[in-house]
């Protein structure tokens, strides 16, 4: 269950879509993995979606994606498209980096 | 290098210009000279600018081959992610040409501190890339320069050398704990090698102080007597081996010690590194025990408690000091594991003297009170003699068949006690054998002469095979005639009809002796109990027949006493042979 959404803004509705791209069990990735299962504690908490796709295991979807090094996160939606490579550590960078929907100070 | 970008920003360089595959998309090599151009040629400012284009191009140079050149891959993203520039390195370390990487999404480099580790994924297979990243800009927006370095090989190396630490600790701890099994294995031996509680103790202080430690201690109290303790100490000679050094019976302190307590309470081994004297103060009451610790010097001290189901006996404690040849580090676990076991061997010493003192003093028991029924039977069968002899009146017939009747029940008695009497004794082990020269057939005569009586009026007969009257045997005539007459009314107590028959001979320095009957036989499945005690092949014979169910086990004992074995044969059909083998002892021996 999400928190009380009540008082977010409205702009919040639309769930975030992310892709952890990895590669087996190499360290790299479940640093990664372990990073993101933070999420839960920050603002996107209950408002994104999570899929993680191992690129030994689909690597024509990691063709697809252009993924050559990982762990590469994809923000599918919404768009535009996000993608951000790395440990993920750090985890204001991160919300911050995927933020809401609202649209980068660069596009305006 | 900043200064540098900067230039190279002046004129955009676009992604198909440099698909060729040639050096690289140095976006530097592009010139500006056109704008100087236009001026006039020779003038000063135009030399000037020309050196300045040449100072420029030099530079410009030198950029080119360094980013060329280093072995580090170099890429700048912009802020999108997007990969604008790319090194041969780069191409190289990706595995991928420029033309295909350039323009294509790399992802905005996360970093914490100054660099992070990620998997690339080439053509060529996985490796390993570490990243560095600086702020620069790129066609004047914001941009990342990313240098990549492969570091794969670095990686399996450290990985080929963490592998090697990890089978180097394997191959310590297998060496550890096949020294630890030693020590084990060898403890369980020396406590299951000796019953005597001394001698146990002794042996595992001295391993203990041999293989784990400098110094052992086993302070434990003993069954000598209520508040007995006993002291041994053993510790490592120079030379390696260990020697008792105290092996004293204490009255122990009236309380246990702190440090005793704890160890108690807590049911662990307790560890101390460098113990300091509060902690030796809290080891021991006794002054001269204070003092025998100090003088261990101990740097560590493992002190574990010695605990059976009936209560806390002591306890084992190792030390060791800081010699020449460095810390023995006692082993907290094969302290407590060696202490664990010490208790089992010591609860296994005490149950058995337990045992040992219930048996004897049940054989006593046994003993007195048969003494004691022994007395009052003959002043029963006296008195009960003196009426038969009719020295006051003659008897009624009546009352000569009562009189007959309590003479005959006190016999009875007399024999049942005799022979409880026999078996205490025999099991009390105290009766002693007076080996004799006797000759066998008259041994034989006379006991059949006893038997005959009792045979005839069971209705049976007895067959005597007696050997030739020069045919002797050194043995204790009293125990064989007892184990014969046992042997003999039991064949005449079980058997119905037939033939009760009395063997006896010397075979190859064997004294055998043998009785059979004809009788009902015993079950194959009572026969091997029929020598235990208060046994009988069928228990509701036992109220029919009398007795007490002791003969047998009775025989046994004494023909063991004489160091020879009874063995029995039976068939239901044809009654049961019992046969008793009695070597003969060296006479040098008798």
């Amino acid at each position: 269950m999400p928190p009380a959404s009540s008082g977010s803004p409205a702009a919040h509705a639309e769930p975030i879509h992310l892709r952890l791209y990895i590669a087996g069990d190499s360290p790299r990735s479940q640093h990664a993995i372990l990073s993101l299962r933070r999420l839960d504690g920050t603002s996107l908490a209950g408002r994104y979606r999570l899929e993680v796709v191992d690129v030994l295991q689909e690597p024509a979807k990691a063709e697809e994606d252009h993924v050559i090094a990982t762990p590469t996160l994809l923000r599918i939606s919404p768009s535009p498209r996000r993608r951000i490579l790395g440990d993920l550590t750090e985890l204001d960078q991160l919300v911050r980096a995927l933020g809401g929907g609202e649209p980068r100070s660069s596009a305006d | 290098m900043a200064t540098q970008k900067n230039e190279a920003d002046r004129e955009p360089q676009t992604a198909p210009d440099t698909a060729t595959g040639g050096p690289g998309p140095l976006p530097a090599a592009v010139s500006v000279t056109g704008t100087v151009a236009a001026g006039d040629p020779g003038t000063e400012i135009e030399q000037r600018l020309q050196a300045a284009e040449e100072g420029r191009r030099t530079a410009e140079l030198r950029f080119h081959n360094t980013v060329e050149r280093v072995a580090d891959g170099i890429l700048v993203v912009d802020g999108e992610g997007t990969i604008r520039f790319i090194n041969p390195a780069g191409e190289r370390i990706l595995g991928r040409p420029a033309d295909r990487l350039i323009g294509t999404d790399l992802g905005v480099p996360l970093v914490t501190g100054e660099t992070t580790q990620v998997d690339l994924h080439t053509p060529a297979g996985a490796r390993v890339a570490e990243l560095r990243i600086a702020e620069t800009s790129w066609e004047d927006a914001d941009a990342l320069l990313i240098s990549v370095r492969d570091i794969t090989e670095r990686r399996d190396a450290e990985e080929r050398e963490r592998q090697l630490l990890r089978e180097q600790m394997a191959r310590l701890q297998a060496e550890e704990s096949a020294a630890r099994a030693r020590v084990l294995a060898e403890a369980s031996r020396l406590l299951v090698a000796s019953l005597d509680q001394d001698t146990i103790l002794s042996d595992l202080a001295k391993l203990a102080a041999e293989t784990i430690g400098d110094h052992c201690l086993i302070d434990v109290s003993t069954d000598l007597g209520p508040g007995r303790y006993r002291k041994i100490v053993a510790s490592r000679r120079p030379e390696g081996d260990a020697e008792i050094v105290v092996c004293v019976e204490t009255a122990g302190p009236p309380l246990p010690s702190p440090l005793a307590r704890r160890v108690y309470e807590s049911r662990r081994a307790e560890r101390v590194v460098d113990p300091g004297p509060e902690w030796i103060e809290d080891a021991c009451f006794e002054p001269e025990d204070r003092e025998l610790w100090r003088s261990f010097h101990p740097a560590v001290v493992v002190v574990a408690p010695l605990l059976t189901s009936s209560g806390a006996l002591g306890i084992l404690a190792v030390t060791s000091s800081r010699t020449a040849r460095g810390l023995a580090d006692p082993d907290e676990a094969l302290v407590a594991d060696l202490a664990h076991r010490t208790s089992l061997a010591l609860e296994n010493t005490r149950l058995l003297r337990l045992a040992e003192e219930a048996s004897r003093a049940k054989s006593d028991f046994l003993a007195i009170v048969s003494h004691e029924l022994r007395t009052p039977l003959t002043g029963i069968t006296g008195y009960a003699g003196l009426l038969m002899e009719e020295l006051e009146r003659p008897l009624t017939n009546r009352e000569r068949s009562y009189v007959d009747g309590i003479l005959r029940s006190a016999d009875r008695l007399l024999r049942i006690i005799d022979q409880i009497l026999l078996f205490a004794r025999s099991r009390s082990g105290r009766d002693e054998v007076r080996y004799r020269p006797i000759r066998l057939s008259g041994l034989i005569e006379e006991v059949a002469a006893v038997v005959r009586p009792l045979a005839k009026e069971a209705g049976l007969r007895l067959d005597v095979h007696a050997p030739p009257p020069e045919i002797r045997v050194n043995t204790d005539a009293e125990i064989v005639r007892h184990i014969l007459l046992h042997l003999l009314t039991n064949a005449i107590k079980f058997t119905d009809t037939g033939t009760i028959t009395l063997e006896a001979d010397l075979r190859e320095g064997v004294a055998v002796l043998r009785v059979s009957d004809t009788g009902r036989g015993i079950p194959p499945d009572k026969i091997d109990r029929i020598f235990e005690p208060f046994s009988q092949a069928e228990e509701p014979h036992t109220r029919a027949i009398g007795g007490t169910g002791l003969g047998l086990s009775v025989v046994k004992n004494l023909v063991r006493s004489l160091g020879g074995d009874i063995h029995v044969a039976s068939d239901p059909e044809r009654g049961s042979t019992f046969t008793v083998r009695l070597p003969q002892p060296d006479p040098a021996e008798s």
